[in-house]
């Protein structure tokens, strides 16, 4: 019955070539103005388009601040776009709902080994089955701008010593200018947790892992003091906006940032001189991991257009466009060994983030990323009431042990 | 026999005559009856779509549990006992309320002042007014982000003007410490409601007869004693009804503000109950808890409402 069922997708895969469905796809995303993926995608668009002259990707752009509140009204309200886009946590939380379909066919039909995505594509999985499949894999590694570091005789920071040092060297306040950056603004709890997440796990620590609590792991408090003693000395820039900051990178105002290599084209955008100092190590801290963003698309149950979305997401992940998304959008694709060692020649600094994209861990909580949402806003606050209220890494680690321990209880 | 049957014939034409005009009389009240409906049913049909189903469907998911879509099934009261047992819930009920009062104190208290220095008359007076009711024409979504700025920690302009009077030696927390934050939260709220307040309280003042003052200034009374005597009466009305709106405001939608400049922290300081209901939502994807949340919120304001509606009646019929 499978059997049968796959060879009549690839029929139907085969039919789309030849014959015409006329499919509207609606596959609205913030990702339409990314400054690293956006033109790949619209390459994809293109390249879908012109094999399939009457399909139509309908590419409405919905900026990120309202578009995940957006895509969950479309979804539980029965009108779900054709092509869904995730993070981590929140593929996992859609999955457990039941609100994606399955690709398994798709795949099959499109002969794509499902062993060939990247580690952290297993979070779109459940139960053997794949619901969502990974466009990058956005592992962070530590950015540093050369020429400040040359100028302030610094070398790139291999410890969190040397990182520390650097921070403090690199800070001018009379210029505005700043050692490292990460979250110190409160309010947006997911992204403000992904943004740390490359000092709690490059420590070695987490807030989860195997799905327990350790927020009060030696690591995790190691990590806490040095992002505690970075803010409370001003090392990095207090109560700006996550994009603000990243801007002060790209104009040479920040020194270090540890960032997914989408930065690159961010920098490469908006400053070229300090894109030609840009250079990336791994995390320098003493866990030696490291944590990624994977961004995932779907097809959400109810999709109008379910077939040509999948035949979209299809040809994403052939050989050919993998290797386009590194190209064009600077970052890791989903599928592994897709990138050619001349590849490497013209981008060294991306030899960083194919070990990083490989070895990453998921910054959604480990063991309990569907909960992910409520966890992350549970940190957020500890982390909070650490930097704005004055506790201790130690008191704050111990209460979010507490308060986490509470909450999965609840879970279980 | 011939002259009776004329009669008669006259008789029932008369008769049908009158009947036809009463039939179309009766036709045209009822259709003078219908106008007002007719004219409300466009704005009725609106709201219906756009306000009434939606809070209906809304109450009903509240009695659902969180799964979406067909998944979710009936639980009845469980989403307001895990609600009103939450750790979270006092705590953002007391930051509503005192978001609340706060906004209403300090609306009614700068609305007054603003009125009474309006009221008077001196050169200008028209521009005057037109620049103070401008905050309430500005966009709150530009409002939010240009206050934002105004509070940033490192390139604020607020910081930087401290920072050059030697009003302090360090810098602010505006938005990054608590309770700094909900004070700084509030006033942008406050800087909102404020014209609105002043237009209430100018047209207020406009009601008192210049007669009550002269009779206070015979009887002796000073600028103080006429304020508290005559002014501050004459503008109770005013006020209780202003009070009612402000809070029916500031409790149900005590959103826009604090998300656009805090999102609810930091750590939780800003938090609202409707604040929390949108996370709940759409962070959490808890749509049975969002939905009870409402209609929680929905029942609190309908209080004030039936207040202010009691008022409003009140007030219609002693006229």
């Amino acid at each position: 019955m499978k059997a049968f069922k796959r060879a009549a997708i690839a029929f139907g895969f085969a039919l789309t070539s030849t014959v015409s469905h006329a499919a509207d796809i609606e596959w609205p995303s913030f990702l339409w103005n990314d400054p690293g993926l956006a033109p790949a995608l619209k390459e994809l668009k293109g390249t879908y388009e012109k094999e399939h002259p009457q399909d139509h990707i309908n590419n409405v752009l919905i900026p990120v601040s309202t578009f995940w509140d957006k895509q969950f009204a479309d979804v539980s309200n029965g009108n779900p776009p054709d092509i869904g886009t995730f993070y981590d946590p929140d593929v996992r939380s859609y999955i457990e709902q039941g609100l994606l379909e399955t690709l398994d066919d798709y795949l099959g039909a499109a002969g794509i080994d499902r062993s060939s995505f990247v580690p952290t594509a297993s979070l779109g999985q459940k139960d053997g089955h794949i619901y969502a499949v990974p466009v990058v894999v956005n592992a962070r590694a530590l950015f540093y701008n050369e020429k400040l570091f040359r100028e302030a005789g610094l070398q790139p920071p291999k410890d969190s010593a040397t990182f520390l040092e650097a921070a403090k060297k690199l800070r001018q306040p009379a210029a505005q200018q700043f050692g490292y950056a990460t979250a110190s603004k409160p309010g947006n709890a997911s992204l403000n947790y992904i943004e740390i997440s490359p000092l709690i796990v490059g420590f070695g620590g987490g807030f989860f892992k195997e799905g327990r609590p350790s927020a009060n792991s030696p690591e995790t408090i190691a990590a806490l003091k040095l992002y505690k003693q970075l803010f409370d000395e001003n090392l990095i820039p207090r109560g700006v906006e996550t994009g603000v900051y990243r801007d002060m990178f790209a104009h040479g105002k920040v020194g270090m940032y540890a960032a997914g290599s989408f930065i690159a084209g961010v920098v490469e955008n908006a400053d070229k001189d300090v894109y030609k100092d840009l250079r990336a190590v791994p995390l320098p801290f003493p866990g030696h991991q490291t944590v990624s963003v994977t961004v995932f698309l779907g097809i959400p149950k109810g999709a109008k257009n379910k077939d040509a979305a999948a035949a979209v997401l299809m040809r994403m992940l052939k050989d050919d466009f993998q290797l386009k998304i590194a190209q064009i959008g600077k970052a890791y694709p989903g599928r592994v060994n897709m990138l050619p060692a001349t590849f490497f020649d013209q981008n060294p600094w991306f030899k960083a983030f194919e070990s990083a994209s490989l070895s990453a861990r998921s910054y959604a909580p480990e063991g309990a990323e569907q909960y992910g949402p409520e966890i992350i806003k549970i940190v957020s606050e500890g982390v909070e009431n650490m930097l704005f209220q004055g506790l201790s890494p130690e008191e704050t680690a111990n209460s979010l042990q507490q308060k986490l321990t509470t909450f999965i209880a609840t879970k279980h | 026999m011939n002259s009776e049957i004329q009669r008669s014939g006259t008789q029932a034409a008369a008769l049908n005559m009158e009947v036809e005009q009463r039939r179309r009389w009766f036709g045209y009240q009822k259709r003078e009856a219908l106008v007002p409906y007719a004219f409300l049913l466009p704005s009725f049909l609106a709201l219906a779509v756009v306000f009434f189903y939606p809070m209906i469907h809304a109450i009903v998911i509240s009695f659902y549990s969180n799964n979406i879509g067909s998944a979710a099934h009936f639980i009845g009261l469980q989403n307001y006992r895990e609600v009103i047992a939450s750790d979270w819930f006092p705590t953002v009920m007391r930051t509503s309320l005192f978001w609340t009062v706060g906004n209403v104190i300090f609306v009614c208290g700068f609305s007054l002042a603003i009125a009474l220095m309006l009221d008077r008359k001196f050169p200008g007076r028209g521009l005057v007014r037109a620049l103070f009711f401008l905050p309430w024409a500005v966009p709150y979504v530009a409002a939010g982000i240009v206050w934002g700025w105004m509070y940033d920690y490192e390139f604020g302009v607020l910081n930087y003007l401290i920072n050059a009077i030697g009003l302090a030696s360090n810098k602010v927390n505006f938005l990054t410490a608590c309770p700094s934050a909900f004070y700084s939260v509030g006033a942008l709220s406050i800087w909102k409601l404020v014209p609105f307040g002043t237009v209430m309280y100018l047209a207020g003042l406009q009601t008192i007869p210049s007669e009550y003052y002269e009779a206070a200034k015979i009887d002796g009374a000073g600028p103080i004693q006429a304020f508290r005597h005559v002014t501050l009466p004459g503008l109770r009305g005013v006020t209780v009804m202003l009070t009612l709106l402000i809070a029916i405001w500031s409790f149900g939608w005590s959103f826009t503000a604090i998300f656009l400049l805090t999102e609810g922290g930091p750590a939780g300081c800003t938090e609202t109950i409707v604040v929390r209901s949108y996370l709940e939502a759409f962070k959490f994807f808890h749509v049975g808890t969002a939905s009870a949340i409402g209609a929680i919120v929905l029942l609190l304001s309908l209080t004030f409402s039936a207040a202010y509606l009691a008022l409003v009646y009140r007030k219609g019929s002693q006229r």
